[in-house]
């Protein structure tokens, strides 16, 4: 502010010296209006921005201004010009001293004025030294301090109010009340008002700042809405009125007698407060009323309970007593004798009691009877109250047990196998192979005394039986044999010792010895002996695999035997060679020569490209000539028809020259590059990316997944099918209203459809709307 | 021996009710489903299809006037009134669920050219040629009212007169001003019978003017000298003017960004703007063949609709160049006004031929109660046909158009221009040395610049 009625003062005094003026006309209410609101007061410091805001354009000289005419008042011009030269306020003091005489002229009146407050002479006189004439003056009185000389009076050494302040500059305080003065004195001033357009630029310049100020508060939340991949309308919606039985019973209103006496005893407070506190104290409220009453029906119905109870009871013990079935009644006694305990005590009757128990695992493992298959079980499963009663659920969980226990696996004699194995096992890391030899050899002794088998069940049918016998006598012809090699072994003591020990070892050598078959044969015949000897064991893969040592070792020379002929008289002759100790090794080429030596590759492809190529681009039809007709008669080698078929023959032959010429593995040797087109395959690809995507990339990771329902899990469907926006009919959306959104916040656009849909649990694009 | 079976827990399976679905479980290994795109792109299509064939967005017309309707507006209170005003001076209210006229406001001597609600939706304001505002208080709906004989009329409950003819007027969104637009724009208070303020601009008469709904003191008007200006009612003078090549007939702001507004132009076109940077226009929505006369926003913001001298109405996107639908039949003639309802889900267009016109903003909606599975399924067919649009087959299905014979040889006249104008500009440009011939954009073509 202060900058810039400095500059309208000094403008003032310069006046008589700039001749060119330019800058807008300012009046003093808009300068005013500008400075406050850019800058705070008295900031003298950045002069030149203001400038810079004030005056950014040129104005070219009003025609009023630039006298052609001469039609104005010379003084209307002199009014607050900037000078285009005005540079800074240090030119200004300088200028001051300089231009003391002149700078006046433009205030003539005040000069005039203060002329005559200070001498105290009428203002005519001063008024007179505007005509710049040169007047003749005697003064009649002497010269004075109330007497201005000559020179005063024509201007040329004019008292100004800084010749009489100067002496007063030292003083602050002062002074400082002299720039005051000066200031208010040019505050006053009224200035002509700008032209039309310049203040309508202006003014629009103002608000054209507030308006976008205004607009650009909205920007984060437009943004925010228009990335949502949904936006709400119809979130706060819906007040429908009642919409639950609550809802409607709250605003309920007695209307007929009985319903006023409902409520005066469901609104009583001494009710509800009884209810709410304890329920003992509703108790002692009921029986105020009818205690006697419900007591007897509740003692009356136990009573008739009971004695139904009772009466069953005898009525039961009747029928029984009744039947005169010994064999029942035997029955019934031992069930009751074969109890647990019992088979505790008898070892016979244990086994019958295993046998009883065997065969009902057997059945239930035939009948699934304890696994929801009743009639009862179903039922419930189907009406799903086993999971609504705790006792239904617990009554066919007993039954699943009782399933589980009987359908288990019974590991009781494979374990004593198992067991044994274990045995075995661990000794043969100790034990010496003579020991395990004895053992094993015990083994498969008793194994072929041990014959029995069990006659019950399913080995009781005769097929069964059949066929074990037959696999006994098989596993006994086995195991002689077995013992045979066992005592031979024996026999031949240390010899065999260390083939022992390499078979324990784990690690098999093959070469020229035949030390690892023997080794193979007997860790083999030594496990297929445990297993062989249980007799249980109805696998008759185990039992095939226990085939003899001899014929195993047999099997294996045959399949080297087999080995060596597949190798062929290639290999024989190699063999030779090694055996002469000179080998020489064939080149590459040759292998490769001898390796592929019956296909023909590289003609294989050339026909199957020209295959390929005959077919996409397909060699022209040749014509077929009838005999007789097409040619005319008699024959000669360039008839009309003749040639006109042969230029089409060409043109087509020409055309498929080019065809072929124009593909992209014309040059291409070794490629076959299909150029069919699928037309069916066609419709679905684009050749280029629609618009929001600019990648072929996204494009396709956008397509990748389908979203339809029976590709999706029924969770995911919702969102991926989700429109961009959701409403609803009968809504009315008002428009948006101002809330504050933070532009760093976290947009969570991770989702399968990219450019759409959040879940539907964030609230964060909602709009408020409303139902009328 | 393992033998594998099926196992399925009882829980999972039991439904709660016999009417429950049963539950069905799915693989979704994309490796056993090789076809799923091919599928899609069948539902797709067959959506596509589907859509043409429920296309019938003609809802009803309402009949009534006896001249050609000037204006409508809507009560931004209640879905089911609308207000129109015809050339005569005749001003009714409908009741938009039976398409009848529930009141009539006689008084306007010359044409209606303007009518607006206040937010509460109990004042009417309405101004026309006869230099007359007239004030009215809207009848308030009731289930009583229903009765269908009964045409009710009313008397203004204001009557303002100024020296000019007036030729639009709109109310503040949730304020009490409203202002009026002549020979100069004026700002008026409900209660007082001079304006509160005016804004002069230049020699010609200000043809339309709209409140901001997001900002209610920001308000844009149009000119007779191809000028839109955008106040800001604090201050005593326009924010920015822009200078276009043609009229502007009308300007909607978009509900939902307050900061963008769209102008309906002579041209046939209409220019989207940000309201900060008026040198060039955001989006040129193109594709009426006649000067745009009214245009709407629907508030969700998403989309706006026009109503052209070229006897259709369009729905455009506010972000895309081209209509999605266009709307016409054989006796509409051309449409002076046009508005979305409240809800999006309708748009009301007001023609010559003295008939308002409701129409589904989406041909093909299915009316009604829809239940949670047919939404549903509308849903992921919309979903999927959005994902295939840009496959030919369905892009063609989905634009495909009857359009009237006028239009349609109208477009296919201008196309031809433009193309020899293209190609024309291609010519110089490619005699004539590099940077010299500049093609100017279309977003800024028609804009010759923003006063300063």
């Amino acid at each position: 502010m202060g900058s810039l009625k400095r500059k309208s003062s000094w403008s003032s005094k310069t006046l008589a010296k700039s001749k060119k003026r330019k800058g807008p006309h300012l009046p003093n209410s808009i300068l005013k209006m500008i400075a406050t609101h850019k800058r705070p007061l008295n900031s003298d410091d950045n002069e030149i921005d203001s400038d810079v805001d004030l005056y950014e354009y040129e104005e070219g000289i009003p025609e009023e201004e630039s006298r052609k005419n001469n039609r104005y008042d010379r003084i209307d011009n002199y009014e607050f010009k900037l000078p285009d030269d005005f540079e800074d306020e240090d030119v200004e003091s300088e200028d001051d001293e300089d231009g003391l005489n002149s700078e006046y002229d433009g205030d003539d009146d005040r000069h005039a004025r203060m002329l005559q407050v200070l001498t105290g002479m009428p203002s005519a006189a001063f008024n007179s030294e505007n005509k710049s004439k040169p007047l003749l003056f005697t003064e009649p009185y002497p010269e004075g301090e109330f007497n201005p000389t000559r020179d005063v009076l024509s201007g040329k050494n004019i008292l100004t109010e800084e010749d009489f302040l100067a002496p007063l500059e030292e003083y602050h305080k002062t002074s400082k009340q002299i720039s005051r003065m000066r200031k208010d004195t040019y505050n006053s001033l009224v200035h002509p008002p700008l032209p039309k357009p310049d203040r309508e630029r202006l003014e629009r310049k103002t608000a054209r700042g507030l308006v976008d100020e205004e607009f650009s508060k909205w920007v984060h939340l437009v943004k925010r809405n228009r990335e949502a991949p949904t936006v709400y309308f119809s979130q706060e919606v819906v007040n429908l009125g009642k919409s639950t039985v609550g809802a409607i019973a709250s605003e309920f209103q007695p209307r007929t007698e009985f319903e006023m006496r409902m409520a005066s005893v469901l609104n009583d407070n001494e009710v509800s407060e009884a209810h709410r506190e304890d329920g003992a104290r509703l108790l002692e409220l009921n029986q105020a009323s009818s205690l006697s009453m419900e007591d007897h029906i509740k003692d009356y119905n136990h009573i008739a309970k009971m004695r139904s109870l009772l009466f069953n009871h005898e009525r039961k013990s009747k029928q029984i007593k009744k039947i005169k079935s010994k064999l029942y009644h035997r029955l019934k006694n031992k069930g009751l004798r074969n109890s647990a305990l019992g088979a505790l005590m008898d070892p016979e009757m244990a086994k019958e009691e295993a046998m009883k128990q065997e065969a009902r695992r057997v059945e239930e493992r035939m009948t699934f009877k304890h696994k929801n298959r009743g009639k009862w079980a179903k039922r419930m499963v189907r009406r799903g109250l086993n999971v609504k009663y705790n006792g239904t659920g617990e009554a066919i969980t007993e039954q699943l047990q009782i399933n589980a226990e009987l359908s288990r696996k019974i590991n009781s004699l494979r374990d004593g196998s198992s067991s044994d194995e274990e045995e075995l096992s661990d000794g043969s890391d100790q034990d010496t192979p003579y020991k395990l030899l004895a053992k094993a050899k015990e083994k498969t002794l008793r194994a072929l005394e041990d014959d029995e088998v069990c006659n019950s069940g399913l080995m009781s049918l005769p097929f069964m039986v059949r066929a074990m016998k037959k696999k006994n006598e098989e596993a006994n012809e086995e195991a002689k044999r077995a013992v045979e090699e066992y005592e031979e072994w024996e026999n031949s003591g240390g010899a065999v010792k260390p083939k022992k020990t390499i078979s324990v070892s784990g690690r098999r050598v093959f070469g020229a010895t035949e030390a690892p078959k023997e080794s193979k044969k007997d860790s083999d015949n030594f496990y297929d002996n445990n297993s062989d000897s249980d007799i249980d064991d109805n696998d008759l893969e185990g039992v095939r695999d226990t085939a003899s040592p001899a014929r195993r070792n047999t099997g294996t020379t045959t399949e080297t035997e087999v080995t060596r002929d597949e190798g062929g008289e290639d290999s024989e002759s190699e063999a030779e060679q090694m055996v002469d100790g000179i080998f020489e090794v064939p080149s590459q080429a040759e292998l490769i020569n001898r390796a592929f030596a019956g296909d023909d590759v590289v003609g294989e492809f050339e026909k199957e490209k020209q295959e390929v190529l005959n077919q996409e681009v397909p060699e022209p039809e040749k014509p077929v000539l009838l005999p007789g007709w097409g040619q005319p008669w008699p024959t000669n080698k360039r008839g009309y028809h003749q040639i006109k078929t042969t230029r089409k023959e060409e043109d087509a032959q020409r055309k498929r020259e080019e065809a072929l010429k124009t593909r992209k593995d014309f040059r291409l040797k070794h490629v076959i590059i299909s150029e069919k087109v699928d037309k069916k395959a066609e419709k679905l690809h684009t050749t280029t990316p629609p618009f929001p995507f600019t990648s072929k990339e996204v494009f396709e990771h956008s397509m990748r997944m389908p979203i339809g329902p029976e590709f999706n899990p029924s969770t995911v469907v919702g969102d991926l099918n989700r429109p961009e926006v959701v409403k609803k009919t009968g809504v009315i959306i008002k428009p948006v209203k101002f809330e504050e959104v933070n532009p760093n916040e976290e947009v969570d656009d991770e989702h399968p459809r990219n450019h759409q849909k959040p879940r539907l649990d964030k609230k964060t694009s909602r709009r408020q709307s409303k139902v009328k | 021996m393992r033998i594998k079976t099926i196992s399925r827990s009882v829980d999972e399976f039991t439904r709660e009710r016999s009417q429950d679905l049963q539950r069905v479980f799915h693989n979704f290994d994309p490796s056993l489903r090789p076809m799923e795109k091919a599928v899609e792109y069948q539902r797709a299509l067959t959506a596509a299809k589907l859509e043409k064939i429920f296309a019938r967005p003609f809802v009803g017309a309402m009949d009534g006037h006896r001249d050609g309707i000037s204006c409508m507006a809507k009560n931004p209170n209640y879905l089911k009134g609308i207000f129109s005003a015809s050339m005569d001076g005749d001003i009714r209210l409908w009741d938009i669920a039976t398409r009848r006229t529930v009141c009539q406001f006689p008084g306007h001597l010359g044409a209606v050219r303007g009518l607006t609600v206040s937010t509460d939706g109990n004042v009417l304001v309405s101004c026309g040629t006869d230099c007359n505002v007239r004030l009215w208080s809207v009848p308030r709906p009731s289930l009583e009212d229903s009765d269908l004989s009964s045409e009710k009329s009313t008397e203004p409950s204001a009557v303002y007169t100024c020296k000019n003819a007036l030729l639009a007027v709109d109310h503040q969104f949730e304020g009490d001003l409203f202002a009026t637009a002549g020979a100069q724009l004026d700002i008026w208070n409900h209660n007082r019978s001079q304006p509160v303020q005016s804004f002069t601009s230049g020699s010609h008469s200000v043809i339309s003017v709209r409140f901001n709904p997001g900002e209610p003191d920001i308000l844009a008007t149009s000119s007779g000298d191809n000028h839109i200006s955008i106040y800001d009612i604090r201050m005593s003078s326009a924010a920015r003017k822009i200078l276009m090549r043609t009229k502007t007939n009308s300007i909607a702001w978009n509900p939902m960004e307050p900061m963008n507004f769209t102008a309906a132009n002579e041209d046939g076109n209409c220019y989207s703007f940000d309201g900060r940077k008026n040198e060039e226009a955001k989006c040129v929505h193109k594709d009426h063949v006649s000067a745009v006369m009214d245009i709407d926003f629907s508030p969700t913001g998403r989309e706006f609709v026009t109503g052209s001298y070229d006897r259709s109405v369009r729905i455009f996107p506010y972000n895309g160049g081209h209509s999605r639908e266009i709307y016409h039949t054989k006796r509409m003639q051309r449409v002076f006004c046009v508005k979305y309802s409240s809800d999006a889900t309708y748009v009301i267009s007001g023609s010559d031929d003295t008939n308002l016109r409701l129409w589904k903003a989406k041909a093909s909606e299915q009316l009604g109660v829809i239940l949670p599975r047919e939404q549903k399924k509308h849903e992921y067919n919309e979903a999927v046909k959005n994902r295939y649009k840009h496959l030919p087959e369905i892009k063609r299905i989905v634009r495909h158009r009857h359009l009237p014979k006028p239009i349609y040889k109208a477009k296919a006249e201008s196309r031809a221009m433009n193309d020899a104008k293209r190609r024309k500009d291609d010519r110089r440009k490619a005699h004539s040395a590099p940077g010299t011939v500049v093609t100017e954009s279309h977003r800024t073509r028609r804009i010759i610049k923003e006063v300063e």
